[in-house]
C-alpha cells in the first residue's frame, strides 16, 4: 500500500515536471522525483544505487540544471521602424547601435536573435513572443520589454550609459504566465 | 514500558506534523506558511527522532540516529532561513486585502 | 511492528499532501518550502524502515541526505535572489 502511494507520486511528479512552463519550476520538481525515487530504490531492496541517486541526482544535477538555466538565454529582438521612405538611411545609420546590442548581450552569455519586421508595432507586441522589440520613429527609439525580466535592468543600463544622447524610452508590459524562465 | 514511551513520542510527533501539513493549506500568504512550516517540522523531526533513537535501544544504530537529528536540527532552520530571505530580498510582499 | 507500518503509511499520505502545495503553490517559493518539507519527511521515511527492516546500514542514505539535502534547496533560493547569479 505504501509503495503503491510512493509509484503513484512519481509519475505524477514526472508528468507535471514535463508539462511546466516555466524551467525553474521543473527543476523543483525533479529535485522532489529523485527524492521520491530514491526512497523507492530503498523500498527494492538497493541502498547502494539509492545513495548513488541521493548525491547524483538530488544534488549535482540541481547544481548543473541551475548552471545550464543561466547559460541558455536566447534573446530575440524585434525591430521595427516606421520612418517610412527613408528606411535605408536609418538602418545604416542605426546599425552600429545595433551591433553595439548584440555584443554587449553576447558578452552576457545570451544569444541575441535579430529580427527586422515591417509589421506595425502593435501587433508585434500583441502577438508575438518578444524579449526585446526596439521601434524606431523619426526622433525616439522605444524599446518594449517584459517587466519580470531581469535582463532588461542590464540592458537599460548600459543603454543610458552609452546612449544617453538619443532619445530612448523604456515601456515595461505586463507579460503573461507563458513567458519561459 | 520503554515502547509504550517510543510509540507516544511518536504519535505526538505525528499529531505535530498534521499541525504543520495543515497549517501549509490554512494559511493564504507565504510568511505565515514558512512560519508554520519552520517551527512545526523541527519539532516534529526532533520528537520523531527521539522516539525511533528509545524504540532501537542502545546500540550502534542509535548513534546513527541521533547524529542525523543533530544534522537536520542545523540544516533544516537554515535552508528555511535561505528561502524566506530569498522571497525577502526578491521583493514579495503581503497583500493586504486578503490578508487573514 | 504493525505500529511502525503504520507510521510510514501516515507520513506518506503527509508527503503526498505535501506534494499537492508543491504543484499548487502559486509563488515559486512556495514551491520551495514544501520541497524542503518533503526532504525532512523523506529522512523520517528511511529512518523507520532501516527499523522494521532492521538493517542499519540504510541509515547511511540517511546520513547522506541530512548532509546532502538542504543543498539544493540554498542554491535554487540564491539562484532567484541574485536573479540568475549563483556565484
Amino acid at each position: 500500500m505504501t509503495e503503491n502511494i510512493f509509484l503513484i507520486t512519481l509519475v505524477v511528479l514526472a508528468i507535471v515536471a514535463l508539462n511546466t512552463k516555466k524551467l525553474r519550476r521543473a527543476v523543483v520538481y525533479l529535485g522532489a522525483f529523485s527524492l521520491v525515487s530514491s526512497f523507492v530504490y530503498l523500498l527494492y531492496g538497493a541502498p547502494d544505487v539509492a545513495i548513488a541517486e541521493a548525491i547524483i541526482g538530488s544534488t549535482i544535477t540541481t547544481v548543473l540544471y541551475l548552471v545550464a538555466l543561466r547559460k541558455y538565454q536566447v534573446f530575440s529582438i524585434y525591430y521595427a521602424n516606421s520612418v517610412g521612405d527613408q528606411t535605408s538611411r536609418y538602418l545604416n545609420d542605426n546599425s552600429t547601435f545595433l551591433n553595439n546590442l548584440e555584443a554587449f548581450l553576447i558578452q552576457r552569455e545570451m544569444e541575441p536573435q535579430l529580427i527586422y519586421s515591417g509589421a506595425p508595432i502593435e501587433t508585434i507586441v500583441d502577438q508575438e513572443k518578444f524579449d526585446l522589440a526596439i521601434h524606431h520613429t523619426d526622433q525616439d527609439i522605444w524599446i518594449y520589454g517584459c517587466a519580470e525580466d531581469y535582463q532588461l535592468d542590464a540592458v537599460e543600463e548600459y543603454l543610458l550609459t552609452n546612449y544617453g544622447d538619443l532619445n530612448i524610452h523604456l515601456i515595461r508590459c505586463a507579460e503573461g504566465e507563458d513567458n519561459e524562465a | 514500558m520503554t515502547d509504550l514511551f517510543a510509540y507516544l513520542l511518536i504519535t505526538v510527533a505525528l499529531v505535530f506534523m498534521a499541525l504543520g501539513v495543515i497549517g501549509l493549506f490554512r494559511f493564504k500568504d507565504f510568511y505565515s506558511r514558512i512560519l508554520i512550516s519552520a517551527k512545526i517540522e523541527t519539532v516534529g523531526f526532533l520528537t520523531i527522532m527521539i522516539g525511533f533513537a528509545i524504540l532501537s535501544g542502545l546500540s550502534y544504530a542509535t548513534m546513527k540516529i541521533l547524529l542525523i537529528t543533530l544534522l537536520v536540527m542545523i540544516t533544516n532552520p537554515l535552508s528555511t532561513h535561505a528561502i524566506a530571505r530569498s522571497a525577502f530580498l526578491s521583493g514579495y510582499t503581503i497583500n493586504q486585502e486578503t490578508r487573514p | 511492528m504493525i505500529f511502525l507500518e503504520t507510521t510510514l503509511f501516515v507520513i506518506a499520505i503527509y508527503i503526498v499532501l505535501v506534494l499537492v502545495r508543491v504543484i499548487l503553490g502559486p509563488t515559486i517559493w512556495d514551491r520551495l518550502l514544501g520541497l524542503n518539507a518533503i526532504s525532512a519527511k523523506m529522512i523520517m521515511s528511511i529512518v523507520i524502515l532501516a527499523i522494521i527492516t532492521n538493517q542499519s546500514y540504510l541509515l547511511d542514505v540517511a546520513l547522506v541526505y541530512a548532509l546532502l539535502g538542504f543543498i539544493s534547496t540554498v542554491l535554487i533560493a540564491r539562484f532567484i535572489e541574485k536573479k540568475g547569479d549563483i556565484s
